[in-house]
């Protein structure tokens, strides 16, 4: 199906209505696997079981980079093609990606305590990933300041795509800040490789965040655009009276 | 009943808007003022209102009890429709009633403007005339005397104008009195006119001759004395219950936050920006950060409880809702308070609470993080109170933005110091924790008492 038929929202509504059981069904199976495979796995040597936290935290990470690269690509369909379903794929990713952005800090934090012996260190990966929550929350202000979402979409689409050219540069800075500061007292993760007992069930949880997060934004895009028509027929009722 | 003014003038900037203006109005008598734009309509409206005062002359009421003051008798309805776009139409109208201690049923005044199909969708929803139905239903349901009514037919169409004619004959039939600026006919045969501006009235009757010499300003010079004086009995004025417009403006306040969200999120979102950009400066040196840790917290905090402060009264100014809370019954030191606590509530605690986790991050140790929470917790009202003076000059000045954090950061260093203080002090010093969170304290409970005063004080000389 070409991307110009969705632009039919109830067609998009149809589509999602068929596919969303299965993808639920999809999410469920990958997580039983990947959760099982994680429990399998060998404790880290010098870690201990606290290594797999790594199996939240990774694809939590994973998806907050990932997300914002979805609402990019969405900001290009509302301020390049128009598509009518970019912006609420953008809207609707946001929240998503905020919980999930905050759901790597917290998992970090949380292994941070017996590995760093402290909760949060300003640590260049850890403080990046900060930077890009607070854009998130920053982003999702900006959405529910506005009450009419068409006029909120296009200044969203341009933060969003500046947020996306800062974000490396964000990145790097940080790094730079980091280095130049303190030179690498923190222990961090892992050697030259990673041992295929870890990775295989890593690679697996990676994708069952991802298909909930596909899940999850499908059904958000669907009850963003039911919320629509609701404040569409208020409105006509409205003036209709 | 018997409204009067008396050779009013009023000044505006060093000139004359209008002077010498005479007029009578009494019971179930409508007064039309007319006149070209900038002829001071809006100015003598407000005067009468009690919003302005009169650089010569005054105005009187009689016949109302002895008690009765011009400003809690008459309503103003003005260009602006004082209304939350986040609150429905019913909850707007029930504010204003309570507040301005009305008596009448907010669904019989909807269905008189017709209105009551749409009492449960958000106000932000109406049309101009819409709105303009809703301020109709307002004079109607809380029920006053006199009505001041500017362009009351602005955004309304022909429906509209012919239900606005029918209420304000109602309203002279029962007894009331009413005095309108407009530009276009009303519907009322039988209305007196006031001609402002500099043409002459021709229905003029003792008109009082101003001297019209070159160089002064065009002056209405119409006088107007009523015959029909008899006073007309009137019910007695229910006294507004204080607690009940109190009540009405916390609930609306809290009610506002909650419906749009924004404000508590903002800021503790900026907070959080502010105490993560401070390790970005400083170097993530774990034990330079554990050590001014309090410090930075409590600059977040009061960084951040300044960046909402613009909105605390803006917004009623902005809708004009607090041109019918300066002249409303309820002292205006305690509805201040009151939207100031509102205020604290829905942006202070949040802070408060957010207060331990950014310590966290800041890798504070525990006993410290309580200490800095409870100093936050005792120590942000003050920053309200405080910052409500600034609100109010800001808001009488009509100068936002930059002007309120440079009025009000200097009045808060006596609250940063302190709160600083016991914060470290709990880590063990010479000084105990108590004695700077006492003085804290105090300086708390001496905020809660000056900030009102002087905001109603300011509000009160805005003009």
């Amino acid at each position: 199906m070409p991307l110009i038929d969705l632009a039919n929202p109830s067609r998009f509504l149809a589509l999602v209505g068929r596919v969303l059981p299965w993808l639920i069904a999809a999410t469920v199976i990958a997580f039983v696997v990947g959760i099982a495979l994680a429990v399998a796995a060998p404790d880290d040597y010098q870690q201990g079981a606290t290594v797999k936290i790594m199996f939240v935290h990774v694809p939590a990470a994973w998806l907050g980079s990932f997300i914002w690269a979805v609402m990019s690509i969405a900001a290009l369909g509302t301020l390049v093609w128009r598509h009518p379903l970019a912006d609420v794929a953008a809207k609707t990713a946001a929240p998503i990606g905020a919980a999930f952005t905050f759901l790597c800090l917290f998992a970090g934090s949380m292994w941070g305590r017996p590995m760093w012996g402290t909760y949060w260190v300003w640590d260049a990966r850890l403080t990046s990933v900060l930077v890009l929550f607070l854009m998130y929350l920053g982003l999702i202000a900006l959405w529910n300041t506005v009450e009419d979402p068409s006029r909120a979409a296009r200044a969203a689409a341009i933060l969003t795509l500046i947020g996306a050219l800062n974000l490396p540069i964000i990145k790097f800075s940080v790094d730079w800040w980091n280095t130049l500061h303190q030179p690498a007292s923190v222990m961090r993760l892992g050697g030259p490789t990673i041992h295929p007992a870890i990775l295989t069930p890593l690679l697996v949880m990676t994708l069952a965040f991802t298909l909930l997060f596909v899940t999850l934004h499908l059904a958000a895009m669907r009850n963003e655009i039911l919320r629509r028509r609701v404040r569409t027929l208020r409105l006509l009722e409205a003036h209709g009276a | 009943m018997l409204v009067a003014g008396t050779s009013l003038a009023c000044m505006r900037g060093g000139l004359p808007i209008f002077r010498d203006v005479n007029f009578t109005v009494t019971a179930g008598e409508a007064l039309v003022l007319t006149g070209p734009n900038g002829s001071g309509k809006t100015t003598l409206l407000r005067v009468i209102g009690g919003l302005l005062r009169p650089s010569e002359g005054g105005v009187t009421l009689e016949g109302a009890g002895p008690d009765a003051v011009l400003a809690e008798e008459a309503h103003y309805l003005a260009h602006l429709d004082p209304l939350k776009p986040s609150l429905t139409v019913a909850e707007n109208l029930t504010f204003w009633t309570k507040f301005m201690g009305g008596a009448g049923a907010a669904d019989e005044a909807l269905a008189a403007v017709r209105l009551e199909r749409l009492a449960q969708l958000p106000a932000g929803y109406l049309s101009a005339g819409q709105r303009r139905r809703l301020s109709l239903a307002r004079l109607l349901a809380v029920r006053r005397p006199i009505w001041l009514l500017d362009e009351p037919t602005a955004a309304l169409d022909a429906a509209g104008q012919v239900i606005l004619a029918d209420i304000m004959r109602q309203h002279l039939a029962s007894g009331g009195l009413i005095i309108a600026a407009t530009h276009g006919p009303l519907g009322l045969e039988d209305a007196k006119t006031l001609e402002m501006g500099d043409t002459r009235s021709a229905a003029g009757e003792g008109a009082s001759p101003s001297a019209q010499t070159r160089g002064h300003a065009p002056s209405p010079d119409f006088s107007l004395r009523s015959k029909s004086t008899s006073p007309r009995k009137r019910g007695e004025v229910e006294a507004s219950s204080l607690s009940r417009s109190l009540g009405a403006i916390l609930a609306r306040d809290l009610k506002v936050a909650w419906r749009v969200g924004g404000g508590a999120l903002m800021g503790v979102l900026f907070f959080l920006a502010v105490v993560t950009l401070v390790p970005f400066a400083l170097g993530p040196d774990l034990g330079l950060l554990r050590r001014v840790g309090p410090a930075i917290l409590w600059i977040g905090a009061l960084l951040a409880s300044l960046l909402a402060l613009d909105r605390l009264l803006a917004v009623d100014q902005e809708d004009g809702s607090l041109d019918l809370i300066v002249t409303a019954s309820a002292p205006l030191e305690l509805v201040v308070a009151i939207k100031a606590i509102a205020h604290w509530l829905t942006t202070g605690v949040p802070l408060v609470i957010a207060a331990p986790l950014f310590g966290v991050m800041l890798n504070i140790e525990p006993a410290a993080i309580g200490a800095v929470t409870t100093t936050l917790l005792v120590g942000t009202p003050a920053l309200t109170f405080i910052g409500l003076i600034g609100a109010a000059l800001s808001v009488a000045l009509r100068r936002g933005g930059i002007l309120l954090p440079i009025l009000v950061l200097p009045l808060t260093v006596p609250v940063l110091i302190f709160g600083v203080a016991a914060a470290n002090a709990a880590r063990g010093g010479p000084v105990g924790f108590g004695t700077p969170l006492t003085i804290l304290c105090a300086l708390t409970l001496m905020s809660l008492v000056v900030g009102p005063f002087a905001a109603a004080a300011t509000l009160r000389h805005m003009e």
